[in-house]
């Protein structure tokens, strides 16, 4: 989340020691500061167009002044600043704390409880903000930094240029679509009614885990904000009427942020956290924690020339959102102003290649949705970062609904453009099934990462790939870490057919391996899709004095089974199924869910200690600013996998364009390194785990306070058992 | 560790089949075990965009009109290919239907309130040229709604988990079960709201095993369901062409419930003729 200083780095701004760089983007750098006294300090400054321009030092100076006027805890305070500086500074009290954004990723959405908190604090927050007369036009998920006692509200406003925009097909808007007021993304000016629609917006993402508006390119987002009602999701009650409320086209509709903050006024937080999930504080005070381990003095780094991407050029930035992150924690400030991707540069004459990625728009998907996006992103950046490269990348992402029509249309998109060598995706089941015949015919080759049927083959055997396991597989290995856990006992398995078909590909083959394999005794019992008889069958199993439990089934049903075996004090071994892996489940269930195991290909790197798995979790943090998160590794793995065979297709110093087909061709043969495992396709063009080495491949996560927790693979978990006995 | 090398065998078996369900095309790759669930299923040439079914309320309200329902519908024996002819008796008692008690054995039982009626005709190939007889049979059972279809999809799945090896009566069984369903909306081959198909193989006596297939589909509150016991002496490949004449033969009999749905005479009402079928 921060790096050292560069060599061209000051190492002193006034009044403050720099200790680190927090982020850089086109208004200059953010650093980690320290006063005399001790104390962490954000320091931005200014370079750059902005600091030579007259204009902008005036406006700088004023909104400086304003600032200092602002007094609400729940606002991070100016510290200092000096305009008349030949480069311009502005330092804020530094809040450790992860982002809206980045809880919510990492943890899924709030509880209405602590969502109402939020927003009463935070109108508060911008009642301060507009009192002093400043209206703040870029409120968003990652200006809102969590500590225990409630939110900040961080870069208010201020050094804001005119040029720090989105560049949208009706021209530039300042801060960042999908929380912009509609009069905002029509080029209009910011009010403070701005303000509370995206505080709206901000209540909204921080309930469902989504934007209201939605994902996508700044014009998509522009549209809909303008156009289409906002999508609330699972917001009820008084709080889903109050962010309509804040929501509303027509500016004049909108409560004030003094009204929310009366509305809400009635939720106020203690100090201890206790108004945040219990693993929402614990990243709060680790973070907290790692910011007290910053050094005082550390050794500068030399710039590498090598590198280009440092000072992204004024055209990236305008196609980043114009996010630029004024103070903080360096949390919100890596994703920002680590460079972008989006359009490599056109003048040096390279070709330009764009990968495509399949995504599916939707609460379930969203989390394998944005995590293709984000891995396909890096990796891309990495390669054209690469200085003797031959050609440039970009990536270019549709998203479908789900449905067979959509998928094909995406599919029939990218195929169509001539310029898209490779698809990672689709991430979901029925339009990879679907989508599959559209790349096949085309001879377009893509790698889906999240599906675990294999129905493509059948249609698309020569262009279509996975990277993922059969979930078939995927419940034989539940059987297997009973083996190597040495935790085989007579099983109860509910297949819950609301969770789909995987759950049948699944369970049947832990019934199986359980008594054909183990041995041992196993009862199973099939749900119908669409009743309520889950809790039944859960009774019935215990009646039946299982000694281990295997709920196969959606999120909800998982959770509520979790909840009748704590009740029923059963302490057996219990396994969810893999799909569940990185839901909210461990939130969810809370201390029910504590000791629920889940088998899954689906690899935490950031717990792994080889070098490649170093490496990647650290350029994940320092670009995204989190952990990966679940299934970014294999998505990472599977981009890098295509773009390696890809660079093999490309025609040596010819102009000539390379042919798609041939890479379906290598990747069908090819035997890939990734962070934790080999990729190879067997007949089917599925992931082959016909080897032995699946067992050092997969992997068992246990749910322990609140989170999921990785134990080792199940070759670690045999090896550990062998050692003891 | 023994359990290491056979589990995987067993994951690797499942990944073929997961491979190879599912398809309607002619190069299907061919792997043991795979359900052939071929183009027969499945008459037109491409998936429709409906499934067959069978509106909750076109579908009979009593056990009167269920018995009449089930008794009216035609099912001619070359539904499933020529050759075939009814077997004596032919039809059961509609009041009664097949339970898989708790030993893993067939047995008749009194319907549940649940069910409406149910009706199971019996077919057969007769042996000729060297080729065994094939035993079939057709079932069509109304539930007195949907959910309680459902339900018994749901139990059809769990019996071939429960028992994978299942007495069909005092001499025959059936062993290796594996069945699965998929619902019309999990977007594969299916043709109704939920198909179901379970193969394995049939022992008569102690004597050689050969195929066995039971396919049942669920159109609303309507299920239909056929097996088939392969006779002695097919090659692999016209063991599959009778496992796919069963299958038309089923798509038949689903487009004629579809089409009473739609015509709306589901609900006419007719005198139940209480003809005793000898059960089996």
């Amino acid at each position: 989340m921060s790096e050292p200083l560069r060599s061209s780095d000051p190492s002193r701004i006034a009044g403050f020691r720099l200790l680190r760089r927090l982020g850089a983007g086109g208004m200059g750098v953010v650093y980690l500061g320290r006063t005399d006294s001790g104390a962490l300090a954000a320091v931005k400054v200014i370079r750059g167009e902005g600091a030579g321009d007259e204009d902008f030092r005036a406006r700088f100076a004023r909104e400086v002044e304003l600032a200092r006027r602002v007094d609400s805890p729940w606002v991070v305070p100016v510290l200092d600043a000096d305009a008349e500086s030949r480069e311009p500074w502005l330092a804020t009290a530094f809040v450790p704390g992860p982002s809206i954004a980045e809880a919510v990723a990492a943890h899924g959405p709030l509880p209405s409880q602590a969502v109402r908190i939020l927003g009463g604090l935070l109108a508060g927050a911008l009642d301060a903000v507009h009192t002093a007369g400043l209206v703040h036009r870029d409120v968003k998920p990652g200006n809102v930094l969590l500590a225990l006692d409630g939110p900040r509200l961080i870069d208010f406003g201020i050094a804001r240029a005119a040029d720090d925009t989105a560049l949208t097909a009706s021209g530039l808007v300042v801060g960042t679509p999908g929380f912009l007021a509609p009069e905002q993304a029509q080029g209009q000016p910011a009010t403070s009614a701005s303000d509370v629609f995206a505080l709206g917006c901000v209540l909204a993402y921080a309930s469902t885990g989504t934007p209201p508006f939605g994902t996508g390119t700044p014009d998509a987002l522009v549209y809909r904000t303008v156009h289409d009602e906002p999508e609330l999701g699972r917001v009820e009650g008084e709080l889903r009427t109050l962010v309509e409320r804040c929501l509303a086209k027509e500016p004049d509709s909108r409560p004030t942020a003094d009204d929310i903050r009366g509305l809400l006024a009635d939720d106020a937080p203690d100090a201890s956290g206790g108004w945040l999930p219990d693993s929402v504080a614990r990243m709060v005070a680790a973070r907290a924690a790692e910011s007290l381990a910053f050094p005082d003095v550390e050794p500068t780094v030399v710039d590498d020339p090598a590198v280009p991407a440092r000072h992204p050029g004024r055209r990236r930035l305008l196609l980043a959102g114009g996010a630029l992150l004024l103070a903080g924690g360096g949390t919100g400030a890596a994703v920002w102003a680590s460079g972008d991707d989006k359009k490599p540069s056109a003048s040096s004459g390279r070709p330009v290649y764009v990968l495509g990625v399949h995504t599916t728009a939707g609460t379930a998907e969203a989390a394998v949705s944005r995590g293709s996006e984000r891995a396909a992103r890096l990796a891309v950046a990495q390669h054209n970062a690469t200085p003797k490269r031959s050609y440039d990348l970009k990536v270019k992402v549709l998203a479908d609904k789900g449905d067979a029509d959509t998928a094909r249309a995406v599919a029939r998109t990218f195929t169509a453009d001539r310029d898209v060598v490779a698809v990672l995706g689709p991430v979901a089941e029925l339009p990879m099934q679907r989508a599959a015949a559209v790349y096949g015919a085309a001879g377009l080759t893509h790698v889906s990462s999240t599906t675990g049927q294999q129905d493509y083959f059948l249609t698309s055997p020569k262009t279509s790939f996975q990277t993922g396991p059969a979930h078939a597989a995927l419940g034989g290995w539940i059987a297997l870490q009973a083996v190597v856990t040495n935790q085989v006992v007579p099983a109860g398995v509910v297949i819950d057919r609301s969770g789909g078909p995987a759950m049948q590909d699944q369970g049947t083959q832990v019934v199986g391996n359980w008594r054909n394999v183990l041995k041992s005794e196993v009862v199973p019992r099939v749900v119908a899709e669409d009743t309520d008889d889950g809790p039944k069958a859960v009774r019935d199993l215990l009646a039946a004095d299982v000694k281990a439990f295997v709920y196969l089934g959606p999120l909800a049903a998982t959770v509520r089974t979790a909840q009748a075996l704590a009740t029923a004090r059963f302490t057996g071994p219990r396994w969810m199924q893999h799909q569940l892996y990185g839901s909210d489940f461990p939130r969810l269930a809370g201390t029910a869910g504590d000791g629920w195991y889940v088998v899954t290909d689906a690899v935490d790197p950031s717990v792994l200690t080889t070098k490649r798995a170093k490496d990647f979790t650290a350029a994940w943090r320092k670009r995204y600013g989190i952990a990966p998160e679940p299934y970014v590794t294999e998505a990472y793995d599977s981009v890098k996998m295509l773009l390696a065979e890809f660079a093999r297709t490309v025609p040596a110093g010819a102009r000539r364009r390379p042919v798609r087909s041939d890479l379906a061709v290598r990747l069908a043969k090819v035997k890939y390194q990734g962070i934790a495992r080999t990729y190879a396709f067997g007949d089917f063009h599925q992931y082959d785990n016909s080897s032995t080495g699946w067992a050092d491949e997969t992997f068992v996560h246990e749910v322990r306070g609140g989170r999921f927790r990785q134990l080792g693979s199940l070759g670690d978990l045999h090896r550990a058992a062998e050692s003891q006995s | 560790m023994a359990g290491w090398r056979p589990v995987l065998a067993a994951t690797t078996g499942a990944l073929l089949l997961a491979g190879c369900s599912g398809g309607a095309s002619d190069d299907e790759p061919k792997a043991e075990g795979t359900p052939k669930k071929s183009s027969g299923a499945s008459p037109s040439a491409s998936p429709a965009n409906e499934p067959y079914t069978l509106a909750e309320d076109r579908a009979p309200k009593t056990r009167a009109e269920a018995v009449a329902f089930v008794r009216e519908l035609t099912v001619r024996p070359d539904y499933f290919g020529t050759g075939y002819r009814k077997r004596d008796p032919f039809e059961s008692d509609p009041a009664e239907w097949a339970v898989l008690g708790e030993d893993c054995l067939w047995r008749r039982e009194a319907l549940p309130g649940t069910v409406l009626a149910s009706l199971t005709r019996a077919y057969e190939l007769p042996a000729k040229g060297g080729k065994g007889p094939v035993y079939l049979s057709l079932t069509v059972t109304v539930h007195q709604d949907v959910v309680s279809a459902r339900r018994d999809m749901a139990g059809s799945l769990e019996e071939a988990l429960r028992c994978p090896g299942q007495q069909l009566n005092a001499t025959d069984q059936v062993l290796g079960l594996f069945s699965r369903a998929d619902a019309f909306t999990d977007g594969r081959t299916v043709i109704s709201d939920d198909d179901l198909t379970e193969t394995g193989t049939w022992v008569a006596g102690g004597g050689k095993a050969h195929p066995f297939d039971w396919y049942k589909f669920r159109m609303g509150p309507v299920t239909v369901a056929a097996t088939a016991l392969h006779g002695s002496g097919r090659t692999a490949d016209e063991d599959s062409t009778v496992t796919t004449d069963m299958g038309k033969g089923m798509t038949f009999v689903a487009a004629s419930i579809d089409g009473r749905g739609k015509a709306g005479d589901a609900s006419a009402t007719a005198e139940p003729t209480e003809k005793k079928g000898a059960g089996q």
